[in-house]
């Protein structure tokens, strides 16, 4: 069985899904919604964590080839042509199971390479247009990946009286925080936690030091 | 005649235990504290102390009128006359020629004597009016075999007392925090001296963040913040027994611990139900109540003098300011108005001064505003200048400052006439916290 | 806490969501009743992530949403910084105000029970004269009709009793161009200044009060004067001259009550 035949029923299980979700708000969907399900069914297969996607998809595919192979018996009558389909099958899920696993390591590696850290503009803690490319893309990985887990180190520089920093950090922190649960991130996934001036990455007393304290720093505890 | 106006019996110092992480307060040598004179008043007043008679054979380990000269000069309000000027040295009534000193143009001597007690050692001192040739004040301290320095604060108390009228606050300590972060592995340090820098115990040690230390009321405990665990919690410590434990914590800040001037309270920060709020402790019924209901930054919460009020830094009103709430009622006063940037605000023991950080055409200076009249007036004129700590009898501010690009502390007189520095040998010094009087 | 940041994010994020829906039609995005929302949040969570992940469109007005609370927030804690500074302001220029008023009512009330400045009758003016008798001199020589400006000068200071400031600064000053000579012009420059300290022009006090000071200095209105121009000059900010003008009262009538409250307002 082709790998693509498995996407179309992940993708098509998880319109239902969607189908469902909006009917169940009263209303109908059009053609451009079912688009934008479709490409939500593709973002939410590429979501699938490695090891639960491995089991799912390698289930899916059993029972899918276990369903074919009934046809086949019915159709051919020979016990022997179904073992030998359902032996492909496990062979084919096996493979599928090892791409996911890839596209997952290729997300992970992804999602490694974005920034990982936000910088911030004196007193401020308002996101920069320029980070929210990397947000978003922390943003698509986290929520595609639900056991993936971060840590927002909020960081301020030395200016200021040291508590007042503390809080200035965890400002930051919470901005990045719920910039990334308005893109669909579950707040189970973040912790935010301020260090205030105490961790400078930069030990100098001028202003480019200090600009490169005002940050924060996302920390993967889960991939 | 000798008065004796104070007998200070001092224990010998319990063997500290310690639990956790937290490390044996051993006396040690990094990060000790030097004392540097950096301007006094323009007309100090000429004092003499002469040596302590010593009857004992021994040397002993510290010179105690040096001590007393050292606390009296560091006021800033004495200038000791040198040794090498004296033209005698006596140590009884008898023994004074009030004609010599007159001639060195001194106006006060100090004279006294240290002799072995039962336990330790026994100082007594007589203060003299040189001018008018009377003896004004006398007195006896008693102490242990390791208490001759604490001796030695203790006659400089009553001597400053006598010719000021206000109480000294030199037998005080002052707890702060060092770091390195040159050497292999840097570490943070909590860490508790005298209050001229010397003796200074190690009462943390951790490789993560140590902040904001708060001396309890009757000067035995510190609260302090530790990231030792990655995320911030208060830990109450006992200085002497090193026992120390963790209050419960919130997910979020958990920082800028207070003391309660009874005791029996701690205001706090967290940020458990969002952002940074202030709320009480109760430390009996482990009763937690929330005290501001703001989404902007509420911390540095400082009790007023009768309990009654908290201060608190606040952006409410878009740039940091320090506000006061009255428990009972909630309601919110802003104290501040001049500049944009006024913080971690501590009252004087007389609740007549604000003691701040206020920002001024960008750099950061220790400031004070005068309650009654409101103005407000720049103690320091360096820059990054942090964590003001007043002395308990209002005299000087002790603060952290720059140098040569390093944290230092430094102390200011409340009439901003006065200054010292304390720079650590090694590393750098920050979040000086100054104790309560010891008994 | 968790549980309270999350609805507090859920439910602009469900507005939003109707904002799109209505804003933009073409996106078709359905609108979800905020109501469900509220009431189950779990439920929300899923719908939000199905639907929000597929449209960039969702993203972006979330995001602006998310920004446009943070500036309402922020334009709301400095406006009520500005509140609080105009408040405070207020409240300092009202008290000002008061203690400018409760000077000139006490000065006024001093001055009724003891006749002895207030020109009510001519012995008084005698009296007054008496404090500077070269004054007196010229004035019998100079003034033709000491009647008349004992008329002008009772008019203009019962303005000054009526609290009608303007009207009595006119009539004070008419009365100071009409009697140069006369012998309550002195006074008439002290009062002058008290008007104007009252009106909260302290230049012209400081001026009023400086002409009493240097055209008449053994007049007996000097030393308030020299005070009253301190207080003038402290509120101008000029606090070298003020204080100058302060000291001057300590040293020269230390015995003043004026020496008493300038002693309060030396810094």
């Amino acid at each position: 069985m082709p790998v693509g035949n498995l996407s179309k029923v992940i993708a098509s299980s998880v319109l239902v899904v969607f189908l469902a979700a909006c009917s169940s708000t009263g209303e109908t969907t059009d053609a451009t919604s079912s688009t934008q399900a479709a490409q939500a069914a593709q973002a939410a297969q590429a979501a699938q964590a490695a090891a639960d996607a491995a089991a799912l998809a390698e289930s899916q595919a059993l029972e899918e080839v276990q369903a074919e192979a009934a046809a086949q018996a019915a159709a051919e009558a020979t016990e022997q042509a179904a073992q030998e389909a359902a032996q492909q099958a496990a062979d084919e899920a096996a493979a599928v199971a090892q791409e996911l696993a890839q596209q997952q390591q290729q997300a992970q590696d992804a999602a490694q390479a974005l920034a990982h850290v936000i910088y911030f503009d004196f007193d401020q803690s308002t996101i920069k247009a320029e980070f929210r490319t990397a947000l978003n893309g922390h943003a698509a990985y986290l929520s595609q990946n639900p056991t993936a887990k971060i840590v927002l180190e909020g960081h301020a520089d030395e200016r200021g009286t040291r508590e007042y920093n503390i809080a200035l950090g965890e400002r930051r922190g919470n901005a990045v925080s719920r910039y990334l649960v308005v893109q669909g991130v579950s707040v189970d996934a973040i912790e935010v936690v301020s260090f205030g001036e105490e961790r400078p990455v930069n030990a100098g007393h001028d202003s480019a030091s200090w600009a490169e304290n005002r940050r924060v720093e996302i920390r993967y505890i889960n991939y | 005649m000798i008065r004796i106006n104070l007998i200070i019996r001092l224990l010998p110092r319990v063997l500290v235990t310690t639990l956790l992480s937290a490390v044996l307060a051993t006396s040690v040598g990094a990060n000790n504290l030097v004392i540097e004179i950096t301007q006094g008043v323009d007309d100090p007043v000429p004092i003499a102390v002469v040596p302590f008679h010593w009857s004992g054979t021994k040397a002993l380990k510290e010179d105690v009128a040096q001590i007393v000269d050292a606390d009296l000069e560091r006021s800033g309000q004495f200038k000791a006359l040198k040794r090498s000027l004296m033209l005698s040295f006596p140590y009884q009534e008898a023994d004074v020629y009030y004609r010599d000193w007159h001639y060195l143009a001194t106006e006060y001597l100090v004279v006294g004597t240290v002799s072995a007690s039962e336990n330790g050692y026994q100082v007594d001192y007589q203060l003299f009016d040189v001018q008018r040739q009377v003896a004004i004040d006398g007195g006896r301290f008693l102490g242990g075999r390791n208490d001759l320095r604490a001796l030695g604060h203790s006659v400089s108390d009553a001597v400053y007392e006598a010719l000021t009228g206000l109480k000294g606050a030199f037998r005080t300590r002052v707890a702060y925090v060092a770091a390195d972060k040159k050497v292999n592995p840097s570490y943070y340090k909590l860490l508790v001296a005298d209050a001229d820098g010397h003796d200074a115990k190690e009462i943390l040690k951790s490789n993560q963040p140590i902040m904001s230390p708060s001396w309890s009321r009757d000067a035995k405990k510190l609260a302090y913040v530790s990231f030792e665990t990655n995320r911030p919690a208060i830990y109450i410590q006992d200085i002497t027994t090193g026992k120390r434990e963790r209050i419960k914590s919130f997910k979020g800040i958990n920082g800028a611990p207070a003391w309660s001037p009874d005791g029996n309270k701690l205001a706090l920060v967290l940020s458990k139900d969002g952002n940074a709020e202030i709320y009480v402790l109760d430390l009996n019924t482990k009763r937690l109540t929330r005290v501001t209901k703001h989404y902007g930054i509420d911390t540095e919460p400082f009790w007023s003098v009768d309990g009654e009020h908290i201060l608190f830094t606040s952006d409410r009103g878009g740039k940091p300011q320090i506000y006061q709430i009255t428990l009972d009622t909630g309601w919110v006063e802003r104290l501040t108005f001049e500049g944009d940037y006024n913080a971690r605000g501590s009252l004087t023991h007389d609740g007549r001064f604000l003691v701040l950080v206020s920002r001024h055409d960008g750099r950061f200076h220790i400031a004070v505003q005068d309650l009654q009249r409101g103005t407000m007036s720049l103690l320091t004129q360096s820059n990054l200048d942090e964590s003001p700590s007043v002395a308990p009898n209002g005299s000087m501010v002790m603060y952290s400052t720059q140098d040569g690009g390093r944290d230092i502390l430094a102390a200011v007189s409340i009439d901003g006439k006065v200054k010292f520095k304390l720079p650590a040998n090694e590393g750098v010094v920050r979040e000086p916290a100054w104790s309560p009087y010891l008994n | 806490m968790y549980h309270a940041v999350s609805r507090f994010i859920f439910v602009p994020m469900v507005l939003s969501l109707t904002l799109v829906g209505y804003v933009n039609a073409n996106s078709a995005v359905p609108v979800t009743d905020l109501g469900n929302a509220v009431t189950d949040e779990s439920v929300t969570r899923v719908k939000v992530s199905a639907i929000a992940q597929p449209s960039p469109a969702v993203h972006n007005a979330n995001a602006q949403l998310f920004d446009i609370i943070e500036l309402l927030q922020q334009e709301l804690q400095s406006l009520r910084g500005q509140v609080e500074e105009l408040t405070f302001n207020l409240k300092r220029l009202k008290d000002d105000q008061k203690q400018r008023y409760l000077d000139l009512d006490r000065r006024i009330v001093s001055l009724t029970s003891q006749p002895v400045v207030e020109p009510t009758s001519p012995q008084e003016i005698v009296v007054t004269s008496d404090v500077n008798s070269n004054a007196a001199v010229n004035v019998s020589a100079a003034v033709a009709d000491p009647e008349a400006e004992k008329a002008a000068y009772k008019a203009a200071f019962s303005l000054i009793r009526e609290r009608q400031y303007e009207a009595a600064i006119t009539a004070l000053n008419s009365f100071v161009v009409a009697y140069p000579q006369g012998i309550l012009v002195g006074n008439a420059h002290y009062w002058l200044g008290e008007v104007y300290m009252v009106e909260g022009d302290v230049a012209a006090a400081a001026a009023a009060f400086e002409i009493v000071i240097k055209d008449f200095p053994v007049h007996r209105k000097v030393p308030d004067a020299l005070y009253k121009a301190g207080v003038a000059y402290q509120k101008t900010g000029d606090l070298s001259k003020a204080n100058a003008l302060l000291q001057r009262v300590l040293h020269e009538y230390p015995d003043s009550s004026a020496a008493r409250l300038a002693q309060e307002k030396i810094q």
